[in-house]
């Protein structure tokens, strides 16, 4: 259902996130994580963008940095209007009511002293939004909505399994009527059912709220049901972004593809097809780290394509602008072949050479 | 080089005896609240080189299963209340400590979900695999050292006569789980039990291992217990399935009749609850609820209360029944029962 464009409700632009680090014996020689490396996006009212990538890639630090949670190295962020980045204090305590965030670890983020009533209705409170048996009933629709008997107010979180403990969770998000949420993995400590269970939540709550979601996760599954729109993100930069269908049935970034290729889909019959999946090029598959970026393309060293095309001089010495493909707007790529090879979701195989000629460590 | 795909061949060739039967298994635990039935009667088998996936959710008696074959049960409180784990028609249950030492690292290896947890931190990568090697093996010290090299070769860890002297905190996660599968296989184990092996790795990683196990056993002609929660993960490596709920097998096929025909509720739950990568689904068909406590599982069918199938004759519990040949149902309507999922 092709919508008129929403005005977009959040936008960032070149947001940096660099944390010095003590290199050595010598406190003063200081090196950068550059954990965000300007990272650009806008979301609009009710939609939802899912920001994906592998452990360590920067998702936590945008979602943290764009809250304000943390302080940013540089960039704006412009949430309805006003940028948060140049807010007070005083301001950024209102502009919070708007944006909430939803951890990843149900276990660890609420707080083991307080009733569920406390945990559910402190920011409610903390407003001055409500009291007494007001705040009470405004804790028990809330509890309500997110699907949790109302008597449980009384109890405290470690009576409650890491579902209901994620649901708590949701429920805090929501009680400020908040536009936005950053939701951090908030399925990935989840059971395969509860997962399940909460992702409809998210989906049913933004039906009847108009939320947006910032859905940071590394399952691309949840992320294709959730999201209208995916960027991904390798060592703080995006290197692909595109509308969800178009994202996972025309990837064109050999890492979007590396990714894809790689979650193995839940139909015994394309095992066959498997002997083509897209490997990356070299034997270990960590990340680099993001305080010796390599240099060029990032994803250089570890790229398919990058051996598939004999290892082009480019890749190693100029950094790809993130841009849009010819005729598309909306769906950006950082490579210097990005009509080079297609990548769907679901193959189970894919066009890259197979396996690279050699093992060997471009590292 | 990779195996064909096996999915069409019997679950157990007539001729052969399977590697590992299980046969009526009860782990229970004592706790203040009663008996905690972790796992509760419980038969399956393993063919020599073949897979067998246990799947279902957390709390369903997965790792208690696999403890249960190496006997890694602390007892009290755990104790066998029932049941016969026979290796190569030894019963496991009935041998001495010292021939179950032997067994232990050496004809069964197990893998675990924390690579972190079950490497060493204070030794070296060599010291730990040699260690194993020493263990079982009765090599030569002077034998030791190509040995380790030969295992992490196997798994394809770069650069391995620089590994052996690295310490654990200085790999990557991958590497990591490569070098406690090298550990595991160090001395060609018969049967490997991997315990949601990849659970707490990034995807990539996780095809990499996954072709890696695959790989190994093509080569060796070793059979995997393979334990996990993902459904793909299944597909891409089991020959056979057990699907596991409240202690329980409540459905058992080869893996292409599973995936083509799902019977018992749970495991269509399970198919539904699936986000998947390859569909856009939106919101998912949910099982509602949560596996119950082990001390407080129902009587009669013990998914009545999640099952929008109930009955009244669910109150008596339901017989593990083949319902097509080598096809295994628990439940008392799965002949009537059609796959609202699609689930290949
Ligand atoms: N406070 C900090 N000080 C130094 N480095 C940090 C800090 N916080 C994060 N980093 C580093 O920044 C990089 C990005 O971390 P971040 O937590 O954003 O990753 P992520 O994509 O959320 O990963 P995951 O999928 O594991 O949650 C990592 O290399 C991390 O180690
Ligand atoms: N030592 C123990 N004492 C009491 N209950 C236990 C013990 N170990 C496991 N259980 C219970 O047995 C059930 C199955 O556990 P487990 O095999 O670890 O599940 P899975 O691996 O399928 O997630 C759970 O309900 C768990 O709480
Ligand atoms: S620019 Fe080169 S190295 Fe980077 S992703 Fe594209 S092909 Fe690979
Ligand atoms: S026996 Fe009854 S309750 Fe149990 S799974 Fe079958 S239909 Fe559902
Ligand atoms: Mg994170
Ligand atoms: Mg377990």
């Amino acid at each position: 259902m092709p919508a008129p464009v929403p005005l977009p409700l959040l936008e960032v632009r070149n947001l940096h996130k660099h944390f010095p680090i003590r290199a050595g014996l010598f406190a003063r020689i200081r090196e950068q994580v550059r954990a965000v490396d300007g990272v650009s996006f806008s979301i609009g009212a009710g939609r939802t963008l899912g920001l994906v990538g592998e452990s360590g890639c920067g998702k936590t630090t945008v979602g943290r940095t764009l809250l304000r949670l943390v302080p940013a190295t540089s960039g704006q962020v412009v949430f309805e209007g006003r940028d948060l980045l140049a807010q007070s204090r005083h301001e950024l305590r209102l502009l919070r009511r708007r944006m909430q965030i939803i951890f990843q670890d149900p276990y660890g983020s609420l707080n083991p002293r307080m009733t569920i009533e406390q945990i559910v209705g402190e920011g409610l409170f903390v407003h001055g939004l409500a009291r007494g048996s007001r705040l009470r009933e405004e804790v028990a629709a809330l509890l309500t909505q997110v699907g949790l008997r109302p008597e449980v107010m009384h109890r405290y979180p470690h009576e409650f399994s890491g579902g209901q403990r994620q649901r708590i969770g949701v429920a805090r998000a929501i009680a400020l009527r908040p536009a936005f949420i950053v939701c951090d993995e908030p399925t990935s400590a989840l059971d395969v059912s509860i997962r399940a269970q909460i992702i409809n939540l998210l989906l049913d709550l933004q039906q009847a709220r108009g939320l947006s979601y910032l859905m940071i996760s590394h399952d691309l599954g949840v992320v294709r049901q959730i999201s209208d729109e995916v960027a991904v993100m390798y060592l703080g930069k995006i290197v692909e972004q595109a509308p969800t269908e178009e994202l996972y049935n025309d990837a064109r970034h050999p890492y979007t593809a590396v990714l894809l290729a790689a979650i193995p889909i839940p139909n015994p019959r394309l095992r066959e097809n498997r002997r083509l999946r897209v490997r990356t090029a070299v034997d270990d598959d960590s990340v680099p780290s993001p305080v010796n970026i390599p240099p060029g393309c990032p994803f250089h060293p570890r790229c398919p394509l990058y051996v598939a095309k004999g290892r082009p001089e480019p890749c190693r010495t100029t950094p790809p602008a993130l841009a849009p493909l010819p005729g598309q707007p909306d769906h950006l790529v950082s490579c210097h072949f990005p009509n080079e090879e297609r990548y769907t979701a679901g193959q189970g195989q894919a066009t890259f050479e197979p396996e690279p000629a050699a093992r060997q460590n471009t590292a | 080089m990779q195996t064909a795909p096996r999915i069409e061949s019997p679950p157990h060739a007539a001729n052969a005896t399977p590697l590992l039967e299980v046969a009526d298994l009860r782990t229970w635990f004592q706790t203040d609240a009663g008996p905690a039935k972790a796992v509760d009667g419980i038969s399956f088998a393993i063919g020599r080189g073949k897979t067998l996936a246990i799947v279902g959710e957390s709390g369903c008696g997965k790792t208690v299963t696999a403890l249960s074959i190496l006997q890694l049960i602390p007892q009290p409180p755990g104790e066998f209340v029932s049941g016969e784990i026979r290796l190569e028609g030894r019963n496991l249950l009935a041998v001495s400590p010292a021939e179950l030492r032997k067994v232990r690292g050496g004809s069964v290896a197990m893998i675990f979900q924390e690579p972190g947890t079950s490497l060493n931190p204070v030794f070296t990568i060599g010291d730990q695999i040699g260690e194993a090697i020493r263990l079982h093996r009765g090599l030569p010290p002077a034998e030791v050292r190509g040995e380790i090299v030969r295992s992490l070769n196997a798994v394809h860890v770069s650069d391995p006569e620089r590994r052996l002297a690295q310490y654990p905190h200085e790999l990557s996660g991958g590497m990591k789980q490569r070098v406690m599968i090298a550990t595991a296989l160090s001395c060609n184990p018969k049967l490997l039990i991997a315990d949601e092996p990849t659970t707490a790795v990034d995807v990539t990683i996780q095809a990499r291992i996954l072709d890696l196990l695959r790989q190994i056993q093509a080569e060796r002609g070793m059979s995997i217990l393979l334990i996990t929660h993902d459904l793909g993960v299944v597909a891409e490596l089991a020959d056979d399935v057990a699907v596991m709920y409240a202690g329980k097998i409540v459905e058992r096929a080869a893996v292409g009749e599973l995936f083509d025909h799902p019977r018992h509720p749970y495991t269509l739950g399970l198919f539904g609850s699936l986000p998947r990568v390859d569909q856009k689904q939106g919101r998912l068909k949910a099982i509602e609820g949560s596996v119950p406590a082990a001390t407080q599982f129902p009587a009669g069918c013990r998914f009545r209360e999640r099952c929008r199938w109930a009955a009244p004759e669910c109150a008596q519990e339901p017989p593990l029944a083949e319902l097509t040949p080598g096809h295994f149902v628990a439940c008392w309507k799965a002949g009537e029962i059609e796959p609202p999922v699609e689930v290949a």
